[in-house]
């Protein structure tokens, strides 16, 4: 699952990019898990609560909060197309992972027995 | 005001609308497309979970961070998220004014439900078919005349650039040429951003379980 690889990363770098722009301390390490990625997980969203936390505390002081626009960069960077249904170049060839314009696709394959979720979900009852 | 939204995909990069995206997938869809990828959208058999605007808006401010870095927010689709238009328009009011608000659509609605969300959307994502009415009926089982005053609206109001107008080749319902007379007529109209790809059939009969 490259894919959901590739999306913590980024998702990593935006975490980043959002505490050296606030001076918030942030300590992070490289995923050490092995299996299937759906793009973050219990670890990474505890990161992205942490900041939230940070980035109020600085509201409370008064402080100046930079947060909008602060990695459109990062994004811009990412592969627009990567699906089957969206081909580059008249390659047809099936992707690594199935997500399209407007695809929802079924979790099973993407989230880990560990309890990773990415929630690229397709069961109400599990994940909504 | 409650939606029926089949499924949320969260943290989609580069799929469809600017930065990092959440898709709300509603059900129900006007159109019966032979190779649709989402068929478990378009009958209440399957499971489904109802939201308020305000409920939605909870579920979803988990990833606002990446919404603000980003450029990123809300992509609605399904389904034919313009048959929720109330919704998305309430939808609105609640979130602020910085999540971007993209639509995945088939214009395909009286243009009164445009209409009513066209001052909260950012972005457009249409998904015309074919331009023929003829391969349209045949793909979908619907008339596009909707469509084309839809993209009237839009191209009237000064919205093309906001507008990225999908050109698919359907494989056993178009050609080539027709691909090309679609995008004539779409760019007649003033639309420029026009994305041409192919629908995966295989993939889709996968999901249809056919």
């Amino acid at each position: 699952m490259q894919r959901g690889k590739e999306i913590c990363k980024m998702l990593k770098e935006i975490r980043r990019q959002i505490a050296a722009e606030n001076e918030i301390e942030f300590v992070t390490s490289e995923c050490k898990h092995k299996g299937s990625c759906a793009g973050t997980c219990p670890k990474c969203e505890a990161e992205v609560v942490y900041l939230e936390n940070q980035l109020a505390a600085r509201r409370r002081l008064g402080k100046v909060v930079k947060l909008v626009g602060l990695s459109m960069g990062l994004a811009s960077l990412a592969p627009v197309a990567f699906t089957a249904c969206h081909p580059q170049d008249g390659d047809l060839e099936e992707p690594e992972v199935y997500v399209t314009q407007g695809d929802i696709v079924a979790p099973s394959s993407q989230v880990p027995e560990d309890g990773q979720k990415g929630d690229v979900a397709i069961a109400p009852g599990e994940n909504l | 005001m409650k939606a029926k939204i089949s499924a949320l995909s969260r943290l989609r990069i580069g799929v469809d609308g600017e930065g990092v995206t959440t898709l709300v997938a509603f059900m129900f869809c006007p159109l019966d497309c032979k190779y649709c990828l989402n068929p478990q959208t378009l009958s209440d058999s399957y499971p489904f979970k109802e939201y308020t605007p305000e409920e939605l808006y909870m579920e979803l401010r988990k990833d606002e961070l990446y919404f603000l870095a980003t450029g990123g927010g809300v992509t609605f689709g399904g389904g034919e998220p313009l048959l929720n238009h109330l919704f998305i328009k309430e939808f609105r009011t609640v979130c602020g004014e910085q999540w971007k608000i993209n639509l995945e659509t088939c214009l395909n609605v009286p243009p009164s439900f445009l209409e009513d969300v066209i001052p909260v959307v950012d972005s457009y994502l249409i998904d015309i078919k074919d331009i023929d009415p003829g391969i349209y009926s045949s793909y979908t089982g619907k008339d596009n005349g909707k469509v084309l005053e839809n993209l009237r609206i839009l191209s009237e109001k000064g919205l093309a650039d906001k507008c990225v107008i999908r050109i698919p080749e359907i494989p056993a319902y178009n050609t080539k040429d027709d691909i090309a007379r679609s995008e004539a007529a779409v760019r007649g109209l003033g639309f420029e951003r026009i994305d041409k790809f192919k629908y995966n059939v295989e993939y889709a009969k996968r999901k249809r379980n056919l």
